[in-house]
C-alpha cells in the first residue's frame, strides 16, 4: 500500500526509487488533467514529465496541510494553464470571453463518425468546451475530487465550480439528446 | 408532467441517489437515463495513456540532472585543487627560500598560457568524458 508520508520522506532523502513509486501512483491523475487541457498529443508526455520534475524540485515545500494528490493536481493544472497561455496564438478559441453563454458549434464530419461511441463522443464534445468546464469535469468525474478540493486546485470558488459542473453537464446532455432526436427523424 | 429539473436530477446522481422509476414521470425517466449515461461516459478513462515506462523515464531524467550537478561540483573542486596547489607550492617555497619562491612565481607567470591550456584541456576532457560515458541506472 502507498504510504505518502514514508514515500515523501524517502524522496526528500534523495531516494529516486521512491520517487518512481510516487510517479507510478499519480501518473494517471496528472495525465487526466494534461490530456484534457492540452490538445497537442506529442507534447502531453513532455508536459507530464515537466510536472513530475517540478514536483521533485518542490516536494520539500509540501507540508501535508492538504492531500498530496490535491497538491500534485494543482501543479499539473498550473503547468497546463501556463502551457495554454504560451501557446494562446495557436488556439484562439481557448478562452471565450463569456463562458456562461457557451454553446456547441455545428457538427463536423468527425463528430458524425464518433457519435455511436458515447464516451468518445462526450470526450470530443468536452474538447470543444472552455477550459474551465473541461477542468472541473475532469477533476470531478475522472480524478474524483470534491468541489472544495477543486477550489484548492484551480482557485475557482467552490460555488462557481458547482455551477460550471451543472452547466457543463446540462449542455452535454442537451447536445446528446438533440443529436439522438436528429438521428431518429 | 416533469417534476424534477436538471439541477435536482444532477444533485441526486451526485449523491448516488437513484430515484425509484415508478415514482417518476416519463419525461423525468428519460432525463434521468440521459444523465446516468452521461455520468458513466464522464467517468470513463481515456483510451490512450502514458507509456508503461513513463515513471522510469522520469527517474532517468532526474538522475541525469543529479549527475550533471555532481559533475559540475567535481570539476569545480578539481579546478580549486589546482589553484590551491599552486598557491601552496609558492607559499611553502617562499617560506623555505624566498628566492625559490620568486623563481617559481616567475616560471608560473612565464608559462601562464601553457598552464591555462593544460587546465582548460583537463576540464574539457572531464566534461567530454562525463557527457560521453553512458551510465546505467
Amino acid at each position: 500500500m502507498f504510504n505518502e508520508h514514508e514515500v515523501v520522506s524517502r524522496v526528500l532523502n534523495k531516494d529516486l526509487r521512491a520517487f518512481e513509486l510516487l510517479v507510478k501512483q499519480y501518473e494517471k491523475l496528472v495525465f487526466f488533467v494534461i490530456n484534457r487541457l492540452v490538445k497537442d498529443q506529442q507534447n502531453k508526455e513532455d508536459i507530464c514529465q515537466e510536472v513530475f520534475i517540478k514536483i521533485h524540485q518542490n516536494l520539500h515545500r509540501f507540508e501535508f496541510q492538504s492531500k498530496l494528490s490535491t497538491w500534485i493536481a494543482r501543479i499539473a493544472y498550473l503547468t497546463a494553464v501556463n502551457y495554454l497561455k504560451k501557446n494562446k496564438n495557436n488556439s484562439p478559441s481557448e478562452y471565450p470571453e463569456n463562458i456562461d453563454n457557451y454553446h456547441f458549434t455545428d457538427e463536423t464530419p468527425e463528430q458524425e463518425l464518433i457519435k455511436k461511441n458515447t464516451a468518445a463522443y462526450v470526450n470530443l464534445l468536452i474538447e470543444q468546451m472552455p477550459h474551465q468546464y473541461k477542468t472541473v469535469l475532469t477533476l470531478y468525474h475522472l480524478n474524483e475530487f470534491s468541489c472544495a478540493e477543486i477550489e484548492e486546485i484551480t482557485g475557482i470558488p467552490e460555488g462557481t465550480v458547482k455551477s460550471y459542473l451543472f452547466r457543463a453537464r446540462k449542455l452535454l446532455k442537451e447536445k446528446i439528446e438533440k443529436d439522438l432526436k436528429k438521428e431518429n427523424i | 408532467m416533469k417534476e424534477l429539473d436538471d439541477d435536482e436530477l444532477q444533485e441526486l446522481l451526485n449523491n448516488g441517489l437513484v430515484p425509484d422509476s415508478k415514482t417518476l414521470s416519463e419525461e423525468d425517466k428519460d432525463d434521468l437515463h440521459a444523465y446516468q449515461n452521461l455520468f458513466t461516459a464522464l467517468s470513463s478513462e481515456p483510451e490512450q495513456g502514458l507509456p508503461m515506462s513513463f515513471a522510469a523515464n522520469v527517474r532517468r531524467k532526474l538522475q541525469e540532472q543529479v549527475n550533471r550537478k555532481s559533475d559540475l561540483r567535481f570539476n569545480l573542486i578539481a579546478l580549486s585543487i589546482f589553484v590551491v596547489g599552486l598557491t601552496l607550492a609558492y607559499g611553502l617555497l617562499s617560506v623555505i627560500s624566498p628566492e625559490s619562491g620568486d623563481m617559481f612565481l616567475n616560471a608560473v607567470i612565464s608559462f601562464k598560457w601553457v598552464l591555462m591550456t593544460l587546465v582548460i584541456g583537463f576540464l574539457a576532457f572531464l566534461f567530454i568524458d562525463q557527457r560521453l560515458v553512458k551510465r546505467s541506472y
